[in-house]
């Protein structure tokens, strides 16, 4: 049995970037294994739901897209590599050593301020939310929650108003 | 074609406490929803009294069964958001949504039975699995409908139609400003609401929905309400919202001196409350209401702040505390931190009103 594969080697053929040799064997991998295949379904989702905001062009394309894209985007996790790997550009490299050369002249304050794990405001509101249900006179639309589990971590709200800060350039900054 | 079954327990509780407040005579209020001192009288409006068409209403979705094509809009500060949904319902409390637009919500739909509900998701081929008791709670119900019937005078104004059925309109008028903060059209025949628009204090559009068609029947075929999982998706325990306790019989205990707000809009008063952790963190939830609205202020004792991500959120000062506050449609989230403690107030309000309320939190 072929051990699976990784998320990055997935993404690469899901991506057209293995050779003939490589593609094909992955091709047949998924074929049988239903791990790999649940995997590859997931990267292929963020993947979709980024290009398809990107085809869209729109100015402001709809919160519950936006949504989802930082839905799939926080749930995803990439490996320490992919993020080492992604970062290093010029574009990124050079305003970090920058960063850290200012940190390091005038102390350690900015690394001080990383405090505990927060609760996300996705919490809030479907907890707000879902007091509202039980008016007789509310709404009476149940939200898509994305929230999957009681840890306030990884969620999103489908009807937070994301157009002024999610864009498609913060989803992608996300995942680095 | 009208579909009308009846069910014990649940309906009956309902329906009895419901009909009580039908009565002629004003309804009484329960201990913790005291009538409120500051009324004024609101100037009379044309109409005649729609109260018993909202007790009604109130009780239609238990007794039921119809499909139909929902639209719903929810009015942001500078854009809205629709949604269309076909709804099937099955009284007394069998749900299916099913999503229709925008696209990226199509073919996604949830099915609520009772207190639960499977949210299933066909592009992570998942189904989220929640449950909400707050929503099935009867006593809340009535205590809701009494709480509504102390801030707001229910008028009928007018007969229209919607969704090819003819309609009794009905306002519900604070008895503090005399402003319209709902308008419902309820079937003359079945008295399910067909169509709802809430308003903010300046009278703008909050958020409405409103069938686009509907047909009462009980000919729904029962694989439309199955929760079982479809082949190839995985079961996500979704969050489960708890039953909050009744009020005045006690706040439950957080670990902390729980801090509450002197100032609230006319018509709020507290409700509930609720204890539950996330990430470590118990967070004690106050849920204030005015019958209509629901105002909710969060608190815990820790010195986290709040994860707005990518969420567009705004910094507002006062009384030297630095506040971030985010628009979810016409929702305003509100939090900061003082006295060791973090606060979060969740409303339909304007940031204003929100504000004030905070301010009194810790005078």
């Amino acid at each position: 049995m072929t051990p699976h594969y990784t998320s990055e080697t997935l993404l690469d053929y899901l991506h057209g970037a293995l050779g003939p040799t490589a593609d094909r064997a992955v091709l047949t991998h998924l074929e049988g294994c239903a791990d790999c295949t649940r995997l590859f379904n997931e990267e292929a989702t963020v993947t979709e739901a980024l290009r398809a905001a990107a085809r869209a062009e729109e100015r402001e394309f709809p919160s519950l897209v936006k949504a989802r894209v930082w839905d799939a985007v926080r749930r995803e996790q990439p490996s320490v590599w992919m993020r080492l790997r992604s970062r290093w550009t010029p574009a990124f490299v050079v305003p970090v050593a920058a960063a850290v050369a200012v940190a390091a002249y005038f102390g350690t304050p900015v690394l001080q301020s990383a405090g505990p794990s927060t609760i996300t405001a996705s919490y809030y509101l479907d907890e707000h939310n879902a007091q509202t249900t039980q008016s007789p006179l509310g709404p009476s639309v149940s939200p898509a929650v994305y929230t999957t589990d009681g840890s306030g971590a990884a969620t999103a709200a489908s009807y937070i108003d994301t157009a002024d800060a999610a864009t498609l350039d913060d989803a992608a900054g996300a995942r680095r | 074609m009208r579909a009308v079954s009846f069910s014990p327990g649940l309906v009956i509780l309902v329906l009895g406490g419901l009909n009580a407040l039908a009565a002629e005579t004003p309804a009484p209020q329960s201990a913790h929803h005291a009538a409120p001192h500051r009324a004024v009288p609101a100037p009379p409006i044309a109409g005649t009294d729609g109260r018993p068409l909202i007790v009604a209403a109130a009780a239609a979705s238990s007794h039921v069964s119809f499909v139909g094509q929902m639209s719903s809009i929810r009015s942001g500060t500078s854009q809205a958001l629709a949604v269309i949904s076909k709804i099937e319902h099955r009284a007394p409390d069998e749900t299916r949504r099913t999503y229709l637009a925008p696209r990226a919500l199509y073919g996604q739909f949830v099915i609520s039975r009772g207190a639960m509900s499977w949210d299933v998701d066909s592009n992570h081929k998942r189904v989220i699995v929640t449950e909400n008791r707050a929503a099935v709670d009867p006593v809340a119900v009535v205590d809701d409908i009494a709480l509504l019937d102390g801030n707001y005078r229910a008028v009928r104004t007018a007969s229209d139609d919607v969704a090819n059925r003819r309609t009794d309109v009905v306002d519900l008028v604070s008895r503090y400003t005399g402003e319209r903060a709902m308008r419902l059209w309820i079937d003359v025949d079945t008295h399910v609401v067909l169509a709802k628009e809430a308003y903010h204090g300046d009278g703008s559009l909050a958020w409405r929905t409103r069938f686009d068609d509907i047909r009462y029947t009980d000919d729904i075929p029962e694989q439309a309400f199955t929760n079982a999982v479809p082949p190839g998706f995985s079961t996500v325990k979704g969050r489960s919202y708890q039953q909050p306790r009744a009020l005045p019989s006690s706040v439950p205990d957080a670990g902390f001196s729980p801090i509450t707000p002197k100032y609230l809009p006319e018509g709020f008063s507290l409700v509930g409350a609720d204890v539950s952790a996330v990430s470590g963190v118990r967070n004690l939830h106050l849920i204030y209401s005015d019958g209509i609205r629901t105002l909710s202020l969060f608190e815990n004792s820790t010195n986290r702040a709040i994860d707005f991500g990518g969420l567009p959120s705004h910094t507002t000062r006062f009384e030297g505390h630095e506040a971030r506050y985010v628009h979810d449609g016409p929702t305003t989230l509100l939090a900061w931190r003082e006295h060791r403690l973090a606060f979060a107030l969740v409303a339909d309000l304007d940031l204003n009103e929100l504000v004030a309320i905070a301010i009194s939190v810790v005078p």
